[in-house]
């Protein structure tokens, strides 16, 4: 176990070491002149070209970077210019904000979390069991600005049960805290029960709505360690010799089910340290997350470094902390077995999503090309015609690759070929509309999908308007039966945009979507397969991107990269890759021992041919699942981003920018932010189904449960 | 005991990060549990903001948020007259001379003022307080060397003091280099703060720079009705609290406490106001001032603000646009329909047609630009004659717009559109490029782009700070000129008008520019003026924005 332990923390320094490189960059990765991020946009070129002298910012970097380090050592993290103050001093102040309402938020998300998903195993199928899925949908679904913002609204105005925000009331004379948690002040320093009251209700609200994410992913995990738990023969055995049901679920299967559950509390805990951006905005509170925000907003450099930093560093740790929690909640590990994971799949069913990934390639490919011409409206319908072009062409190719791959050195003629795929193929799809046609929730996904996707790509044909045809004369109209929906701020008819808007959102997140999988699968698959060093560098390279809150990640490369709809699709697309890194390299790393690639390999294929034609294509299933979940989290994280002002461009009609719009409407943008955010939501919540439904169809041991 | 452990790792966890970021808190503590006392809801009058204020040192900002907290603290020596247009009234000056020439301001002091920390305000004082606000490496100066270009009005608005004398205990002299007729209004602004020298006196001794520079958010050191009157008020940049200061030479205030919150966003702060969670709220969104104003227990007052919003054509040959072409710049001109864009803010705004906001000394009130005259359809027929005859028919023009709204332009996306849709109706292509407001502000001092779609904001109520920055320059365009316009014959009226002491010739000469600059040169469309607002519960009265749209709380009290 020692070694485990030691081998762990060794592993650690270099990453934070990483993480330090890389903060230390952004202030030079910010476009501009790094003088004007540290002296702030009223500095004179001679004030900027002194301090580049004094600061050291015309020494080499390795030079700067010694320097820079030298001074966060000390505690020195520079000074902010938007402030005048030191940053170490503010991170005093925002850090112990940010901990305390993660710290509740995480109770309240373990607590009913594992409740809940405890409740659902114990009776599967059952009402308890709807309700937690059904919760657990839901809160991965919801933008968390929409709901704290209702949640604010019902609790704090209408029932005027609880307080709006911020940290304390504004009625005590002399408070002053000391140790920075407000909690542990009322408690210690001013020994006050009311005042300790006074926090914890001001606690209650957005710990509660920070919790629901990482709630319904406890919740989730739970239900799914716990029915694995449960179907095991130690707990039959158990059973069996007249164990009480509560001894049987709390003492054997709990106690089995603690590691994914473990691991998932602390990697959300992790999240919420620094990616509660959304959530501290409503709520006023003066935490981690909006102090980057705020950096950015006034391209603040030494504050959005420490940010980062301090983000990151507290990621690792968290992670760290889990991994070495591990040695005391598993026994194996604390002899030094490993854990051997065996699962065995169909080949032939994954091979189906090749044609769902070849889709995904033709959307990219229709988005490039609209970039690389520009966004001309009179060139929109030629490009959409293309774009079908290429789908049809690059399907047809996909037929083709489909049924030489299937068949590839199958000694029989061409025709009996492609009745064989056709065979295999109708199979297939017969079998998972007959799987999806029984499970109620998938097909309500499914349905939801195809709706919005015609809706999607219908749009020029079905909207009665243009997107951005305003009506001067009609601004703020209610629903009428010219305007379905009524129109905006602008006059523009809101249906039309909620149409071209299901377009951009779609494809915005696809293609982010896409990216993440496409960039994740390739180092995944790189270094599962070759191992060593390779696997070495690129997964450290993947835990050194995991290190950051995804959301936190995509903001710091919006800010980098400037604001506009490609920028947000590589900024979201970045974040989600090291997820799909994780899982390809796990698949591969499991299906390379089979005897299927090492027959390839015993036949002299090349590497490339080992990889792509057989371990990628049955690694495929995994990842579609993954995709599928990770386009809801797209369109959420487009709608965050949207929200805080980082959204793409304001031009073009997007969920999360008509969200905004009518946001910013306040009373009268109600309606609008309504229909906005329920599209997000049920899009979402469709996404998720359908990828909870393949999950359990791919997955013969929940198949049928 | 091995589920314990699980938990005993997540609570290291959580101590770790708390370790992390240090400490808070200020004191030094120890011994048993401090004192705390929980205030009536009436000693508090609670002020939820959009922006937050980041720095209380009156000589080192220039955020307008910063400024409406530091004015409930500080004082100048002349303050804004309560109703507009602006006049400069006494405030620690009781009086002033200034020699015919502008070159010489002498203020009589009041007398028996008071700091916070208990100075006495004499003419020493004073001198050493525009002392620090104006010298870089003073001792006291809220910067250190390493990071100048940190006392932002210094060099525009006090660079011209040759030397400050005190020729006696309550009188101050300032001597400038040149003729300046707008410093009177220079010492009215809340950079010119007169701070206690004893605070000085205690900042010098910090060695410090860090904390000099934070040093006035943890000590008192004006002159004003509220103060910082404890470490702990302010608690950060979103949370600070005042408390009303007894020795206040105009009356303590009623209300003890004032407490400033912040949330940026307008929904949020319109619900909490509504609720009476707070009691006072800045910027409602348009769309809610109906609604505000018709409910009951919600006073929403409104007021015409000093700002435009105008749409800037590049004239400048050199930077090869065709907006340099005059009959351009008349079409679009001609093109524009302020209607629309006015709708947009939902009532709140009001067209405008020239440079000089309506509250303002030389606002022409019965004049409007001959392109703005006219049925839309008439107008529009002119201006595709005029674009068909500059030969730019079809031709496409990039127009820059802030990223994010501004006080004068509250959708600049939505707004862009509209003009895009107007102008496209005479033959031009508008393309749109949102930009962040420092590449924004780099690109207008270059003219890199033909449209600017943008604004200003006075802070004086002077005319001169309207149509210097925004139409002439110091022998060349100043960096704000959007179009890059500069012309001889308007500069020498503007700087004829500078040193003009009879208000009614002054206000003449500004009436006649807008005629020459917009007949003759049509360098900008002017759009509109937005009106501003604060709303605050119906149970509190007597608060008030002065002339130049600065909010003051002394004599607010609750029914």
């Amino acid at each position: 176990m020692l070694t485990h332990v030691i081998r762990r923390v060794l592993a650690a320094v270099p990453m934070l070491a990483a993480i330090s490189v890389a903060a230390f960059l952004l202030l030079h990765a910010l476009p501009g002149d790094p003088a004007a991020y540290l002296l702030g946009q009223r500095a004179t070129e001679e004030n900027k070209r002194q301090f580049r002298e004094r600061a050291g910012l015309d020494l080499p970097l390795e030079q700067q970077y010694v320097r820079w380090a030298g001074g966060i050592s000390r505690g020195d993290f520079g000074e902010s210019h938007r402030t005048n103050k030191p940053v170490i001093e503010e991170l005093g102040k925002v850090i112990p904000a940010t901990v305390e309402l993660a710290v509740v938020a995480m109770l309240f998300a373990t607590l009913i979390g594992v409740s809940l998903g405890m409740l659902a195993a114990i009776k599967p199928r059952s009402i308890a069991d709807f309700t937690c899925l059904g919760f657990a949908l839901i809160g991965v679904s919801v933008p968390i600005f929409w709901l704290g913002f209702m949640a604010q609204k019902l609790f704090a105005g209408e029932l005027k049960l609880l307080p709006f925000g911020r940290r304390l009331g504004d009625y005590w004379e002399g408070f002053q805290s000391e140790t920075g948690f407000h909690t542990l002040d009322a408690i210690f320093v001013y020994q006050s029960p009311e005042l300790l009251a006074d926090v914890l209700h001001h606690l209650l609200l957005p710990g509660l709505v920070l919790s629901t994410v990482p709630m319904a992913l406890i919740a989730r995990i739970t239900r799914a360690s716990m029915l694995e738990a449960l179907r095991q023969d130690y707990v039959r055995t158990a059973r069996a010799k007249g164990v009480k049901p509560m001894g049987v679920v709390m003492r054997h299967a709990l106690r089995n089910a603690t590691i994914p559950i473990v691991t998932a509390v602390a990697t959300q805990f992790g999240y919420l340290l620094g990616g509660a951006v959304l959530t501290e905005t409503i709520f006023s509170w003066p935490g981690l997350g909006r102090y980057t925000i705020e950096a950015i907003e006034a391209l603040d450099a030494r504050p959005l470094q420490a940010g980062v930093l301090v983000v990151a560093t507290t990621f690792v740790l968290v992670n760290l902390l889990t991994d070495l929690s591990y040695a005391f909640i598993d026994p194996r590990l604390r002899k030094g077995e490993g854990r051997e994971e065996v699962a065995s799949r169909e080949p032939w069913r994954a091979r189906l999503w090749q044609i769902g990934v070849l889709v995904f390639v033709g959307v990219v490919l229709s988005l490039a090309a609209d970039r690389v011409l520009g966004r001309n409206p009179a060139r929109a319908q030629a490009i959409d015609a293309a774009a079908v072009v290429a789908l049809g062409l690059l399907g047809a190719w996909l037929l083709f690759y489909a049924v030489k791959n299937l068949l590839g050195g199958a000694a029989v003629g061409f025709g009996r070929r492609l009745a064989l795929i056709l065979k295999a193929a109708l199979a297939g799809v017969g079998a998972l509309l007959k799987y999806v046609a029984s499970h109620r929730p998938a097909l309500i996904g499914l349905g939801i999908i195809i709706i919005v996707a015609a809706a999607a790509v219908l749009a020029p044909i079905v909207a009665p308007y243009g997107p951005m045809q305003a009506f001067q004369d009609l601004m703020h109209a209610p629903s009428s039966s010219a305007h379905w929906l009524g129109t905006d701020s602008q006059g523009r008819d809101l249906y039309t945009r909620l149409l071209y808007g299901a377009r951009t959102t779609l494809l915005v997140a696809l293609a982010a979507t896409t990216l993440s999988m496409f960039a994740g699968s390739v180092i995944g698959a790189v270094a599962g397969y070759f191992g060593r060093w390779t696997d070495l560098v690129l997964m450290r390279g993947v835990d050194f991107m995991m290190s950051f809150p995804s959301f936190l990640l995509a903001v710091v490369t919006v800010a980098v990269l400037g604001k506009s709809l490609d920028n947000l699709i590589w900024a979201v697309g970045i974040a989600g890759a090291p997820s799909f890194a994780r899982q390809v390299r796990a698949e591969v790393l499991r299906l390379k021992s089979q005897e299927f690639v090492e027959a390839a390999g015993a036949l002299g294929y090349g590497h490339s041919r080992i990889l792509l034609r057989h371990l990628v294509p049955n690694c495929l299933t995994p990842m579609i699942v993954l995709a599928t979940l990770g386009m809801g989290g797209s369109i959420l994280s487009v709608a965050g981003l949207a929200f805080l002002g980082l959204g793409g461009d304001p031009f073009v009609p997007e969920w999360g920018l008509i969200l905004k719009l009518g946001w910013d409407e306040s009373s009268k943008g109600a309606f609008q932010v309504g229909v906005a955010g329920a599209c997000i939501m049920v899009t979402v919540l469709g996404f998720n189904l359908i990828g909870d439904g393949l999950r359990d169809w791919l997955d013969p041991r929940s198949r049928g449960k | 005991m091995r589920r314990f452990g699980t938990f005993a790792v997540l609570a290291l966890a959580f101590s770790l990060s708390a370790c992390g970021g240090g400490s808070g808190g200020a004191n030094d503590g120890g011994g048993g549990p401090r004192t705390l006392r929980k205030v009536d809801k009436k000693e508090v009058l609670v002020f939820l903001r959009g922006d937050k204020s980041e720095i209380l040192d009156p000589h080192a900002t220039n955020s307008g948020a910063d400024a409406f907290v530091i004015q409930q603290m500080y004082e100048g020596l002349v303050q804004p007259s309560e109703k507009a247009p602006v006049r400069w009234e006494p405030c620690l000056a009781e009086s002033w001379d200034i020699s015919p020439d502008f070159k010489s301001y002498k203020f009589k002091l009041r007398k028996g003022v008071k700091f916070h920390d208990g100075a006495d305000l004499n003419a020493a004082g004073v001198k050493r307080s525009f002392e620090r606000a104006t010298k870089i490496d003073d001792k006291g100066a809220p910067t250190d060397k390493a990071a100048p270009g940190k006392l932002p009005y210094a060099d525009e608005y006090f660079g011209g003091v040759l030397e400050i004398g005190t020729p006696d205990e309550m009188t101050v002299e300032f001597k400038l280099n040149d003729t300046n007729p707008k410093f009177l209004a220079s010492c009215g602004l809340f950079a010119a703060s007169v701070i206690s020298p004893k605070a000085i006196e205690m900042m010098e001794k910090e060695a410090d720079a860090s904390k000099r520079q934070s040093w006035l958010t943890r000590h008192p050191a004006g002159t004003g009705p509220y103060t910082i009157s404890a470490e702990g008020d302010y608690q950060d940049s979103a949370n600070i609290t005042m408390t009303a200061f007894a020795g206040y030479w105009g009356g303590k205030p009623e209300i003890p406490r004032v407490v400033f919150n912040w949330n940026q966003d307008q929904k949020v702060r319109r619900e909490q106001l509504v609720s009476g969670a707070v009691q006072m709220i800045d910027s409602p969104a348009g769309a809610d001032w109906a609604d505000l104003g018709s409910n009951k227990d919600v006073v929403l007052y409104s007021w015409e603000a000093e700002n435009l919003c105008y749409l800037g054509m590049n004239v400048d040959p050199a930077n090869g646009f065709i907006t340099s072409d005059i009959n351009v710049r008349k079409a679009i001109a001609m093109a524009v329909d302020r209607d629309p864009l006015v709708k947009l803010y939902d009532g709140t705004a009001k067209a405008h047609h020239v440079l000089l906001p309506p509250t303002m000394l030389g606002f022409p009130k019965d004049y409007k630009p001959t392109t703005d005259e006219g049925s839309r359809a008439d107008r529009l027929a002119k201006a595709r004659e005029l674009i068909k005859a500059a030969g730019a028919d079809g031709k496409e023009l990039i127009l820059a717009l802030p990223r994010v709204p501004r006080p004068y332009l509250g959708k600049p996306p939505q707004i862009a559109d509209l003009l895009r849709q107007q102008i496209g109706e005479i033959g031009l292509t508008l393309k749109l490029e949102p930009l962040d407001m420092n590449v924004l502000g780099d690109a207008i001092s270059k003219g890199a782009y033909p449209l600017v779609l943008i604004g200003w904001m006075g802070e004086t109520g002077e005319p001169d700070d309207f149509w210097t920055p925004l139409l002439c320059g110091r022998g060349k365009p100043s960096s704000n000129n959007v179009p890059r316009f500069w012309d001889k014959e308007v500069a020498d009226a503007l700087d004829g008008a500078l040193k003009e002491r009879d208000q009614g010739k002054r206000a003449e000469t500004y009436r006649k520019l807008e005629t020459t600059v917009h007949e003759k040169h049509r360098p900008m469309v002017p759009l509109l003026t937005a009106r501003q607002a604060m709303a605050w519960r119906a149970e509190v009265e007597g608060i008030f924005v002065d002339s130049t749209g600065s909010y003051r709380l002394h004599k607010a009290r609750f029914k």
